[in-house]
């Protein structure tokens, strides 16, 4: 299946990411790169916008884990918004929400991030 | 009292894309019930993935049959004899950063089928699994 990986914002300390179509055994590889390029030394938030994700497996799910690992070593934040109902459940099932900061749509985030910056 | 409603073989994780698209059909003619399209594609991601990276195999057939009360996915694969439901589990309680990255797709298969049944035939393993109906 397919994957689109958008960079939505960039500063210096947060990374936002659209993440479009399938994140599955075949497409992870892709966002393992994009992250690897763009998770910085000094970012201290990742946040997905996960409105137009359709699908997630594990091999999806490992991708959002490693990431969750990097960025509660250095002391940063993993964010999720506007997940979809099957893609919910994946996430819900493996216990890993406590670990996300679940915002349900891209205005609560925008709110999040906007008092992160300040 | 069962019918077969699909069957097919899978050789690479690109193939998944076909599969989506064929359950997708089976939907639309009430075959099978949409939300269980997801389910069956995380199943049938986590399957091929195993079997191709560890399971020394190359060849992934899924069976499908609606059922009264269920839908059976019958998945056959031939790899080294390997049952699935045998393997260490997950801590799901810890947080991420204390857990071993692994046995995630073990979970999700278990939390989205109703009953779940291995055996070797035939240098083949069977895995049976049922999906309950909405």
């Amino acid at each position: 299946m397919s994957l689109d990986v958008t960079v939505l914002e960039q500063t210096d300390t947060c990374l936002r990411l659209s993440l479009q179509g399938s994140l599955d055994s075949d497409t992870y590889p892709l966002l393992e790169n994009r992250l690897d390029e763009l998770m910085t030394e000094r970012i201290q938030l990742v946040a997905f916008d996960l409105q137009a994700l359709d699908f997630i497996s594990s091999a999806g799910l490992r991708v959002f884990f490693a990431t969750v690992k990097k960025m509660k070593a250095r002391g940063g934040r993993v964010a999720v918004s506007h997940m979809q109902p099957g893609v919910r459940k994946v996430f819900d099932i493996v216990k890993a929400l406590p670990d996300l900061s679940v915002f349900a749509s891209v205005e609560e985030m925008d709110e999040y991030l906007a008092s992160f910056q300040k | 009292m069962r019918e077969q409603i699909q069957s097919l073989t899978l050789q690479r994780t690109d193939e998944l894309d076909g599969l989506m698209h064929q359950l997708r059909t089976l939907a639309a003619r009430d075959k099978l019930p949409e939300p269980l399209i997801t389910d069956i594609m995380v199943i049938a991601d986590e399957i091929l993935s195993n079997l191709l990276k560890y399971g020394g195999g190359d060849r992934l057939e899924l069976n499908l049959y609606r059922r009264p009360g269920d839908i059976e996915l019958l998945c056959i694969d031939n790899g080294t004899a390997f049952n699935p439901l045998l393997a260490d589990r997950p801590d799901l309680d810890l947080p991420i950063e204390k857990r071993e990255i692994g046995g995630l797709g073990l979970e999700l298969v278990l939390a989205m089928t109703d009953t779940q049944d291995y055996r070797r035939e035939a240098n083949q393993n069977f895995l049976t699994l049922t999906l309950p109906l909405p």
